[in-house]
């Protein structure tokens, strides 16, 4: 049977756990190295290209095709059974031979962060990306309170200083948000009793931010994250001291000022979560 | 926040368009915020997404309309105030063009509208004719974006930073392979066929060919053979890490067998910071293979390495202009004599004149790096490094300035802002400034400079103290800006002008000395 010259049909090589199979789609947004579509619960499918890499609901494809131009614009239906289908665009991403993934942040040991907390703070600085979080004069204080609510183990607390960060800030996923992001990805990721405060503000994130943004949290808060954001982990807590420079520097060129943003969310909620042995150290 | 610049006072008109589902990247939406703070008139602007917080924020800062405040999170407003309706409107003209490709674009709507595409397979689709892309997208995307370029066999002018070696080299090998042009990353300065790319200056066709690892110090050179009456044939950025030891001036050599080959290049000048002596040898063996004269101009380099290779050593950007526009013309060498020069100034214009007691220091306040690095050598030759390192030089452009800021050859306010705080110090005399015209600078770098050195003349006068500020004018009268205009604005507010910005860190190097009671200037 020869392929239908019509239909271009795209491989998946990973797919998320928790993946909502069977589900109807409509295209919500459509970019170079990826695609998102909603279902009709809310929840956000992402299909992205291999350097992008694994995404919480997300399928991810072997290669790195443009996506932009293939013909999918949103408000076009789709539907994700054993493939997933873009009937309008004659778009097919095959989904059998993917390797499932799991987004759920990976346990990592946190005694190494109060020896290295004053390196990564000079790399951030050396990394600074302009125009994000701290241009924010509306976020400092927020921010301040949050580290203090770690500190104590006071969830409630945590939960009243995101709540002034939540859709702050530029950019489709506003800065707030991947600060928060990344709060939540390390403290579940040592563990820490705070971890999973975002969780009472879901019911509301529709209203109060984007709806890339809210899907990014709704995941944070239960544990998931991208990838990268394991990979940065793994980088911060265990890797090797000579890899800290590069794992910052790649995670800083992520958007415009996500990687920065929710860099800096990850540093101080390690730094939080590890007082005052941090505090002594970068002292 | 981006967008949200904060004015002085109330202006007359406050007016916001909303973009409903606009789910526009990240990178895309600051790009149009700086443009739109950029334009005359404009006094506030935010460009956000209407959450909640994010109308808190415009509200505060009394740019909330009522349809930004009826907006929900997933709506795009575009906020202003400005000084009337027809500038507000054609501020938010301006970002729907960008934002749906629609009429009232950059050009004001008078002439041809440009196609606004999203990806390079769109941009290659609309002009199978174009042969460069040039891309300003941060981050792995810049990197993702030249190699779909490249692969489609376009050459690449990179301005974007942030990219790993490890990606520069990939792409720079799969140029090479190609036969293609990588210029960057982090490349702020090309002219191409006369085509000026980034920041670069209007200046006539010749027979001399650049290829610079340095934005600025191509801009210096380029605009001072313009001046001696010579004219560029093409000037090749090559990005500033090229000569790094791990890339290996792959460009830079690419570079060189390019204006070997061409017919329209006569003499070739490069431009870097001094690489290894691995990358040195590498790239004065293709410059000795060129058949051409090479001028090199390697900043603080070792000129017998130079000579040794059969190369032209320059030590400075004026010097290597000028041995280019000698060897273009057909004019007799330059002697030397330059060397002379700031001392001269400053023995006939009585520049050491009227300070006060404990005023002894230079401060440079550069808005270009490698400008600010050949002022840094300069010092360092007059003075000696002892007495040069007390004397600060400040590239205003690095990282560590630029946070929340644009870059002070598009926004002078840091640069202002640090003017009049130096006029503070009982201990500065001398204020040492680039002022860099072009394309994509400030319209009028030197108009936006003058308040600022007026009021810290008056500082200083206020204090029984004097402050003299010593300047160059990067550019050419072809330029937008005009060189001529520019240099009257600054001389009509007493600034000491100088043709080259080695010979302004002269000035004040001579300045310095005598204040420091070195004795008679040197060559005198």
């Amino acid at each position: 049977m020869h392929p239908d010259p019509a239909i271009t049909t795209l491989c998946a090589a990973r797919i998320s756990v928790g993946l909502p199979i069977p589900s109807d789609l409509r295209v919500h947004s459509v970019y170079e190295s990826a695609v998102n579509g909603l279902t009709p619960d809310g929840r956000l499918v992402t299909v992205a290209t291999d350097r992008v890499g694994g995404l919480p609901d997300g399928i991810v494809l072997a290669g790195d095709p443009d996506l932009s131009a293939i013909g999918i614009r949103p408000g076009m239906d789709a539907h994700l059974g054993r493939a997933l289908r873009i009937q309008s665009a004659g778009v097919v991403v095959r989904l059998d031979g993917a390797a499932a993934w799991s987004p759920r942040v990976p346990a990592l040991d946190a005694a190494r962060w109060p020896s290295r907390t004053a390196r990564c703070a000079d790399l951030l600085r050396q990394h600074r990306v302009a125009g994000g979080l701290e241009s924010l004069a509306a976020a400092g204080s927020a921010l301040d309170a949050l580290a203090g609510a770690i500190t104590r183990g006071d969830g409630s607390a945590a939960l009243r200083a995101a709540r002034g960060l939540i859709g702050l800030g530029p950019g489709l996923t506003p800065s707030g948000d991947d600060a928060l992001a990344g709060v939540e990805a390390a403290l579940h990721a040592v563990g820490h009793p705070v971890a999973g405060f975002l969780q009472a503000a879901t019911a509301d994130l529709d209203a109060r931010t984007t709806t890339v943004s809210a899907a990014m949290l709704r995941h944070a808060a239960r544990g998931d994250a991208a990838e990268r954001v394991h990979v940065l982990l793994r980088a911060l807590l265990s890797g090797p001291d000579a890899g800290l420079p590069d794992a910052i520097g790649a995670a800083v060129r992520w958007g415009a000022t996500s990687g920065s943003d929710l860099l800096a969310g990850v540093v101080l909620s390690l730094d939080a979560a590890t007082w005052p042995a941090s505090a002594r150290v970068a002292a | 926040m981006a967008g949200l610049r904060q004015g002085r006072r109330l202006m007359a008109v406050l007016a916001a368009r909303i973009f409903a589902n606009s789910y526009r990247d990240s990178v895309e939406l600051m790009q149009i915020a700086a443009a739109i703070e950029g334009l005359e008139g404009i006094e506030r602007a935010g460009l956000v997404m209407a959450t909640p917080a994010n109308r808190e924020v415009l509200a505060a800062a009394g740019l909330l309309t009522a349809e930004a405040a009826a907006a929900g999170p997933n709506d795009l407003v575009v906020a202003v105030s400005a000084a009337d309706e027809a500038v507000a409107a054609a501020a938010l003209d301006h970002a729907s063009a960008r934002l749906t490709g629609g009429p009232g674009g950059e050009d004001g709507g008078g002439e041809a509208t440009r196609t606004t595409v999203r990806t390079i397979a769109e941009a290659v689709g609309e002009s199978s004719a174009a042969n460069l892309v040039l891309i300003a997208t941060p981050g792995a995307y810049a990197t993702a974006e030249a190699m779909k370029a490249l692969k489609r066999g376009l050459h690449v002018f990179l301005f974007s930073d942030n990219v790993s070696v490890e990606d520069e080299i990939e792409l720079k090998v799969l140029a090479r392979r190609k036969g293609l042009l990588l210029m960057g990353p982090d490349c702020g300065t090309a002219i191409l066929d006369g085509v000026p790319l980034g920041f670069a200056n209007v200046v006539r066709r010749g027979n001399v060919g650049l290829a610079a690892a340095s934005g600025t110090g191509l801009q210096q050179v380029s605009s001072l053979i313009d001046r001696a009456g010579a004219g560029v044939s093409q000037a090749i950025g090559v990005g500033g890490r090229d000569l790094d030891e791990r890339v290996g001036g792959v460009m830079m050599i690419d570079a060189i067998e390019r204006l070997a080959a061409d017919p329209g290049t006569a003499v070739i000048v490069l431009i870097s910071k001094p690489p290894s002596a691995s990358v040195t040898a590498r790239v004065l063996a293709a410059a000795a293979g060129a058949g051409k004269p090479v001028v090199v101009n390697f900043l603080g380099g070792d000129p017998d390495t130079v000579r040794a290779a059969g190369g032209i050593p320059a030590a400075t950007f004026d010097e290597a202009a000028e041995i280019a526009a000698a060897l273009a013309l057909g004019r007799p060498m330059p002697d030397g004599s330059v060397e002379d020069a700031g001392a001269d100034q400053v023995a006939t214009d009585g520049l050491a004149d009227g300070f006060a007691d404990g005023q002894v220091r230079i401060r440079g306040l550069y808005s270009g790096g490698s400008l600010a690095g050949e002022a840094k050598l300069v010092l360092r030759a007059e003075l000696g490094a002892a007495e040069a390192s007390r004397h600060e030089i400040i590239d205003l452009g690095d990282d560590e300035y630029t946070v929340g800021r644009p870059h002070p050859m598009i926004d002078p306010r840091l640069r202002n802002e640090t003017i009049e705080a130096t006029a503070q110090d009982p201990a500065n005399a001398v204020i040492l400034l680039d002022v860099v015209l072009g394309t994509g600078a400030n319209p009028d770098p030197a108009g936006v400079l003058v308040a600022s050195i007026r009021a810290a003349q008056a500082t200083a006068a206020a204090n029984g103290r004097r402050i003299v500020v010593v300047a160059s004018v990067c550019g050419t009268d072809g330029d937008p800006q005009g060189l001529a205009a520019q240099e009257a604005t600054l001389a009509a507010a007493g600034v000491v002008l100088a043709p080259s910005n080695a010979r302004a860190a002269r000035i004040a190097a001579g300045i310095a000395r005598r204040l420091a009671g070195a004795g008679v200037a040197g060559g005198a």
